[in-house]
């Protein structure tokens, strides 16, 4: 059977690594959702958006894969943020109160904006 | 013929029945959810309430994969993935949907289950917790053989 390809790339904006995501993601692709988002975060940095624009599903595999990713950006005052969630995950992040450790943002411009913001706040001792 | 009769007969015409059978794998189960969305759509539920069922078959379905690894992983016997059988059961105004796997059961608790596709978090209780809130009823019937979960959905029309 073909793969399911689930497509990414980043690119930094303003200092601050968008990574685009395009496909589905499941217990299929969510390894290859965790290496996207591990590849930049190895990279030092600590604030990370991912755009969503071109996901049409996402399940408890990706929702493990975000939750995963932001447990070591919290600590040293990092964020992992979300923009261009389609309805139903947004949805679902809401139902399960997942937005409120991954915020969901309604454009690249307001998620970069927050995490400058973040950026200029004390790291949580 | 009696009424009790012509309701009894109209509500068999009114069952269907779709049967899907596939590898318990990761990269079929996609497939499901597609299947499962066209199912779905014919009946009375919403745009939302599709979604919802979409998502908690694909759940059901996941769950399957992720303990199918592990009983490969805890005996290297297995032969091969097992099979899962999701059987849909439309009704004028409910679906159910069950997903029913061959993979054997019976093996250490799950806490012991380790990352096989490389995610560490609690992703089963996840997953389980969606089915809960995504459907009416959820339940499950473990066999040393094999799992069942029974999902259903009621149609308030749209």
């Amino acid at each position: 059977m073909d793969k399911v390809q689930l497509t990414s790339f980043a690119e930094i904006i303003e200092s601050v690594p968008v990574l685009h995501v395009a496909g589905e993601i499941d217990i299929f692709t969510a390894p290859d959702f965790k290496d996207a988002i591990a590849d930049i975060a190895v990279q030092g940095y600590t604030h990370i958006v991912i755009d969503m624009q071109h996901v049409a599903f996402m399940d408890s595999s990706g929702f493990g894969t975000l939750l995963s990713a932001s447990k070591p950006l919290r600590p040293v005052g990092g964020s992992l943020s979300m923009v261009n969630c389609n309805d139903s995950i947004t949805r679902m992040l809401n139902i399960t109160r997942l937005s409120t450790i991954i915020p969901i943002y309604a454009t690249v411009a307001e998620a970069i904006e927050a995490a400058h913001s973040l950026s200029e706040q004390p790291v949580p001792a | 013929m009696t009424d009790k009769m012509e309701k009894l007969s109209d509500a068999l015409l009114d069952l269907a029945v779709v049967t899907l059978t596939f590898p318990c794998s990761a990269e079929y189960v996609s497939i499901a959810r597609l299947a499962i969305l066209g199912i779905a759509s014919r009946m009375a539920f919403s745009y939302d309430e599709v979604e919802d069922i979409r998502l908690a078959v694909g759940e059901a379905c996941t769950h399957a994969v992720e303990r199918s690894v592990v009983a490969d992983m805890r005996a290297p016997t297995n032969d091969g993935h097992g099979t899962i059988t999701i059987v849909s059961t439309m009704t004028i105004n409910e679906l159910t949907v069950e997903i029913k796997d061959d993979v054997p059961t019976g093996f250490p608790p799950e806490g012991v289950f380790q990352d096989p596709v490389g995610i560490d978090i609690d992703r089963q209780g996840l997953g389980a917790l969606l089915m809960e809130i995504l459907v009416d009823k959820v339940d499950v019937d473990t066999t040393p053989n094999g799992t069942c979960v029974r999902l259903v959905k009621h149609a308030h029309g749209v």
